[in-house]
């Protein structure tokens, strides 16, 4: 069987560019070895020596992900926030050690009025002196423990200058 | 922010994190190549990436995530040619001077005749080590078209080594 030339040698050519299936490369390979066909050779050559002139890929290294940057950025960012929260907390606790202790609270009892009992007067007559006396000593004053004597109380107790 | 959108967000850039671990460097390597001329490699593929994020809604279409990708990579890389941001030196001066086979010099330049797509095509299969079909996708051609460009290629670097 003999196959178009044209076509042969595009085979060729995509079998030198290493872009033909395993099955066909054997194919073709079985077909050019009956035919003792040079030219897979000279093709082979052609594209070896082309790859070879281009050079091989020189791999550097990469820059770090775009990505990666703002992470790390973000992870900085929380150890400073957390860092100046345990600042702010440590200076309020100093100022709050330094401070002078708050003095305790004044707590104001009402104290309910004592209910002074009133005194018997022990007296029948109502205008008698001892009622008076008593009566004044009770409107007066605690304070001072002599009673303060006045010129009715006087008269009172003497009956009177007259 | 609801807790999906959260875990969308979230598994959405471990996705696209994952993409630039695995794709990353190729990437770096294709932009610095074919483009460093005029832009920083390493801003082209944060601009590469940006564009991920931002379309990242077709990632999950894509066949290929490699080749969805050389194909951003490759319109922010034309985007900085038309701009023209920034001047770097070429890609050759900072290869280290070695002694080269006679044949490999003689390749270099037969390559360096090849037309802009030719090349292109030729480097993204042998280089970058994509399929016809990743290609296309990159290139946004038919896959015939990246077919008759790559045997072109083929027939034009022959001729120029049996001269």
């Amino acid at each position: 069987m003999n196959m178009d030339d044209t076509t042969l040698e595009r085979l060729m050519m995509d079998e030198a560019l290493g872009a033909l299936s395993p099955d066909v490369s054997m194919l073709l390979a079985a077909y050019t070895q009956t035919t003792g066909d040079a030219r897979v050779a000279q093709w082979r050559r052609v594209a070896n020596l082309a790859g070879e002139a281009m050079g091989e890929t020189h791999l550097e290294p990469l820059p770090a992900f775009p990505g990666q940057a703002p992470r790390q950025a973000r992870m900085w960012n929380m150890a400073r926030l957390g860092l100046a929260a345990a600042a702010v907390l440590a200076v309020g606790i100093g100022i709050g050690s330094w401070m002078p202790s708050k003095p305790a609270a004044n707590v104001s009892v009402a104290q309910a009025p004592v209910e002074t009992p009133r005194r018997s007067m022990g007296v029948s007559d109502f205008w008698s002196s001892q009622r008076l006396l008593a009566s004044a000593m009770e409107s007066a004053p605690r304070a001072p423990s002599r009673p303060q004597w006045t010129w009715s109380m006087i008269e009172a107790r003497t009956g009177g200058l007259r | 922010v609801n807790m999906p959108d959260i875990e969308t967000h979230s598994v959405e850039t471990n996705s696209i994190e994952h993409l630039y671990r695995s794709h990353g460097q190729a990437l770096l390597a294709y932009l610095r190549r074919s483009f460093g001329r005029c832009a920083s490699a390493e801003d082209l593929l944060q601009e590469t990436f940006v564009q991920v994020l931002r379309n990242r809604a077709r990632l999950t279409e894509a066949q290929s995530p490699r080749a969805w990708l050389f194909g951003i990579a490759r319109h922010v890389g034309l985007t900085a040619v038309r701009n023209r941001r920034t001047i770097e030196p070429l890609d050759e001066a900072r290869q280290p001077t070695v002694m080269q086979r006679p044949e490999i010099a003689d390749m270099r330049e037969a390559i360096s005749q090849l037309d802009d797509s030719l090349r292109e095509t030729l480097e993204l299969r042998l280089r970058e080590g994509l399929s016809y079909e990743e290609i296309a996708q990159v290139l946004e051609i038919p896959i015939g078209t990246v077919r008759s460009r790559l045997h072109t290629a083929m027939r034009r670097l022959r001729d120029a080594m049996e001269k």
